[in-house]
């Protein structure tokens, strides 16, 4: 069971779909690896155990996961996670591009950076 | 399924319901807030038929509560008194519930009463207030009802307690499909085990909505502007509070991220801090726009 810290506004059922979503992406729960069940979450948790369930369709809704009826929920194959983590990755550099911007560092510097970067390889 | 249409109540001149329409889907688990004498304990006793209807209907799977029999077994109500089974040992007490409902598993029992350290044949009179709520609620429990009802959920128990008797309600949710209310004054406690909750005041229903869609459905803005705003410089968005204090304004308005974030840097903010509001802080908000609130204090 993974630990997680719920926090006082989000939705908590968001809070567990980007949890789970931030575990597949850093690849602590494998492909084909099984979710905790419904009840082990929601009693380490102390939520209710149709707010787990929310999230956990909501999780093969996006193509996280897939559920076996009468097994539980797995990891989904990795191509997917892939996208995630560079989905994920792209998010986070557009928002330290923007903080940079915001601080007076120029779109030059910026690309130049890049350039540098590339001939590193 | 539980349904009350208009529900109206009132003991001698004293107006205790007032109007009060509400549902509840099977399976959920359903938080009752609201100030002190809105009348939260009332609807439970109500539900559970022990005060009679005057006003309006309330139908438990199409059908009425009170003096029905088939209805009643299907329902274990936890008051929140517990001077009623002083006189009782737990044995005595397992054995009353016992008689009422022929759901009640004697397996179940033994299972919940393992996870506790009570004495099966002292009197109830001798345990503390604390032990008094866990034998009744370990006795409820083992009805195996479709429908439990809890007045003041987690008064008088420990942390530990609180973990071991949500974690008997999930258990009932999963296995019986139970449909739970519960009253309670802890909103963190609701706002993490409830998946609806109605706020009453007055006699009267303020909202009554699935929490997901209560939380982060009111935001709080720390921003900053070259000069101080006023309410009417954001039309898009509902503001319920505004107040500047230096150089700071702090907002509270209803709104996703996005529609709030989109109206405030209209204004060139120097920062937009934004965070979602608990439901403590929705429940103290709500209550202020009734005048319910510490201000003269």
């Amino acid at each position: 069971m993974f630990a997680m810290q719920l926090e006082g506004g989000a939705p908590i059922y968001e809070q567990l779909v980007s949890k789970i979503t931030e575990l597949i992406a850093n690849g602590t729960l494998k492909e084909n690896e099984k979710l905790p069940a419904v009840r082990e979450v929601a009693k380490s948790l102390g939520i209710n155990p149709n707010t787990v369930q929310k999230a956990y369709a909501m999780l093969e809704q996006n193509g996280l996961t897939y559920s076996i009826p009468a097994k539980g929920s797995y990891v989904a194959k990795t191509e997917t996670t892939e996208e995630i983590i560079k989905k994920k990755l792209l998010k986070e550099l557009s928002e330290s591009i923007a903080e940079a911007l915001k601080a007076g560092i120029t779109k030059e510097e910026i690309i130049k950076l890049i350039k540098e970067e590339k001939s590193d390889d | 399924m539980i349904e009350l249409k208009d529900v109206k109540l009132s003991f001698d001149e004293n107006v205790i319901l007032d109007g009060v329409t509400m549902t509840v889907p099977d399976g959920r688990a359903f938080g009752l807030l609201g100030s002190n004498g809105a009348g939260k304990s009332t609807i439970l006793r109500l539900l559970s038929g022990i005060y009679q209807l005057q006003e309006g209907s309330i139908k438990i799977d199409g059908e009425d509560i009170y003096d029905n029999v088939k209805i009643k077994e299907q329902i274990c109500f936890i008051n929140d008194e517990t001077i009623q089974f002083t006189n009782y040992t737990l044995k005595q007490l397992k054995n009353y519930y016992k008689r009422f409902y022929r759901t009640f598993s004697e397996e179940k029992f033994v299972k919940l009463h393992s996870v506790l350290n009570l004495p099966m044949n002292k009197k109830l009179s001798t345990f503390s207030k604390g032990m008094k709520r866990q034998a009744i609620v370990i006795c409820a429990i083992a009805c195996c009802t479709k429908y439990i009802f809890l007045d003041e959920a987690f008064d008088g128990l420990d942390p530990t307690m609180r973990i071991i008797v949500k974690n008997m309600m999930i258990d009932a949710m999963i296995d019986n499909g139970a449909t739970i209310i519960l009253s309670s004054h802890n909103l963190k406690e609701v706002q993490e085990f409830c998946d609806t909750a109605a706020l009453l005041h007055g006699g009267k229903i303020i909202f009554c909505r699935e929490l997901d869609s209560v939380m982060g459905s009111i935001r709080k803005v720390q921003t900053s502007f070259p000069t101080a705003p006023s309410k009417e410089d954001f039309p898009e968005i509902e503001i319920l509070h505004i107040e500047n204090s230096g150089s700071v304004t702090n907002i509270i308005a209803k709104g996703t991220e996005e529609e709030i974030r989109a109206s405030v840097e209209k204004h060139n903010p120097r920062f937009v801090d934004m965070i979602p509001l608990t439901l403590d802080e929705i429940f103290i908000y709500e209550m202020e726009v009734l005048g319910y609130d510490g201000k003269d204090l």
